[in-house]
């Protein structure tokens, strides 16, 4: 097995409800939620891919997107949570506590 | 100055509408239904000079853009302007149009960049490359022309963009051009964090490597690759726009039409069949409406769609090749029951040739792919 290819997977993977969860914090524009997740031990990604998943998380209504003037370019793209991202984070947070609960009961064997 | 930028998107739909008001036109005049023929022939003159495409053009520190023969055109200082970025707008057609913060100028597509003035007006440019059409913008407006490393670092970003772009346009998402925007702010913000002995190639090729390769785009906005293929296709808009004018036109002479009409010829042009005039004037454009119906519908279906989305350009020929049949069909059912006893061969002759060129366009491009 690849370990390298599966770690990128599970990053992929990931994407969605670590973008969510960094814009649950406050807006924030795409190059900044890179930096960010640069920064946390497993998380980095390639760069690139904070763009797709935005647009698509935008076009689902999840969060929205406005332009801010900025000191140092052209202006930013903010995004940030809707409602309708705030009731999707909740669930999919909801779910991946019950997931790492359920992978730990089998990590240690418990009520198996 | 030389021209620092210049591109003309053309406005094929335009092109498309114009040609068959002309045609159309031309047919009114055979009859003598005057003044239609005027209206029809001056609407289409102008369609073809005005939108057949819009030119916009960076030169001597302005950005110019005009329509089709330069009908109209507009010119702003690049000095004048604040910043540009991708029209977030909704489609509102093509044209001159204003739009809820600006005038919108378009020929075809939806895509354009906002232009932002220090006066605070907007103005909407359509084109078909926004991202370049922004790049040429800002290198003038930021006074990057002339630096080597910057020519450089263009052409490689401009290389990863196209890649982008190709790997996007499989994924046919509605907002892959605002991706490819911002992915091309991100790497113009990379750019700028580098120190000039920095700016060399092979940080250039590092900051590519890091955003990834340009299939993963495709991949991570896959998820709504569904609602990005139900939208319509120009191609597709255009010739339900021709089965639309295939009904109008029958509609249009119905009247005219004998109670019985000839709808079958024989080999030496002699009429061999008839119908009443109900089923001859629109049976031609309800079959051409339920084969665009196929042809619509069958690449959407999720069992095909994978497949379907390499045959995309197939597909087209398909349709571009069925309309000019029917079109030649429905004219011929029509111009011979109104008395121009047009010879029934050629319309065997202008499906021959649609079909034969459509099967050497595919073979020329398979040999090119090889």
């Amino acid at each position: 097995m690849n370990l390298e290819n599966w770690q990128t997977q599970l990053r992929k993977g990931l994407l969605d409800i670590v973008v969510l969860n960094l814009l649950n914090r406050g807006p924030s524009h795409g190059y900044e939620m890179v930096q960010t997740m640069k920064r946390i031990e497993g998380l980095q990604i390639r760069e690139g891919n904070i763009y797709p998943v935005l647009a698509r998380l935008e076009t689902d209504g999840l969060v929205t997107s406005y332009p801010q003037p900025s000191t140092d370019g052209p202006p930013r793209k903010y995004f940030q949570l809707t409602t309708a991202g705030q009731k999707a984070l909740e669930d999919m947070n909801r779910h991946w506590d019950q997931l790492i609960s359920s992978f730990e009961s089998i990590r240690k064997g418990a009520g198996l | 100055m030389n021209t620092q930028y210049r591109h003309s998107q053309p406005g094929y739909l335009m092109i498309v509408i114009g040609v068959i008001l002309l045609v159309a036109a031309a047919f009114v005049w055979v009859y003598g239904l005057q003044p239609l023929e005027i209206i029809l022939g001056a609407t289409g003159i102008f369609l073809l000079a005005f939108g057949y495409k819009l030119t916009v053009e960076i030169k001597n520190g302005f950005l110019r853009f005009w329509f089709g023969l330069g009908i109209f055109w507009k010119k702003i200082a690049i000095e004048q302007i604040v910043y540009c970025e991708p029209f977030r707008g909704v489609f509102a057609g093509w044209g001159i149009r204003f739009v809820w913060n600006g005038w919108l100028y378009n020929v075809s597509g939806m895509k354009a960049v906002t232009v932002v003035l220090k006066s605070g007006k907007k103005i909407h440019i359509g084109t078909d490359e926004p991202v370049q059409l922004i790049e040429a913008i800002n290198s003038v407006l930021h006074g990057q022309v002339g630096v080597e490393s910057t020519q450089m670092w263009s052409e490689v970003k401009a290389d990863y963009l196209k890649r982008v772009e190709q790997a996007l346009s499989v994924a046919r998402h509605p907002r892959s051009f605002e991706i490819l925007a911002d992915v091309g702010n991100h790497l113009d913000r990379r750019f700028t964090e580098l120190e000039p002995r920095q700016q060399t190639w092979e940080n250039f090729q590092r900051i590519i490597t890091e955003m990834g390769p340009p299939s993963e785009y495709a991949e991570l906005v896959n998820e709504d690759k569904k609602s990005g293929r139900s939208k319509l296709t120009k191609l597709e808009l255009g010739v339900i726009g021709i089965l639309l004018i295939m009904f109008g036109v029958s509609a249009y002479l119905y009247p005219r039409m004998p109670e019985t009409i000839v709808t079958q010829w024989g080999f030496h042009g002699q009429p061999s069949s008839s119908m009443p005039k109900s089923v001859g004037m629109f049976g031609t454009p309800v079959l051409f409406a339920v084969l665009v119906i196929a042809l619509i519908v069958i690449p959407r279906t999720a069992s095909v769609s994978v497949n379907i989305e390499g045959f995309r350009r197939f597909y087209g020929g398909l349709l571009i090749v069925f309309s000019i049949i029917m079109l030649a069909v429905q004219y011929q059912i029509i111009l011979w029951n109104l008395g121009i006893k047009t010879n029934p061969n050629v319309v065997g002759i202008i499906s021959a040739v649609a079909i034969i060129t459509w099967i050497a366009v595919r073979f020329y491009r398979a040999r090119r792919h090889n």
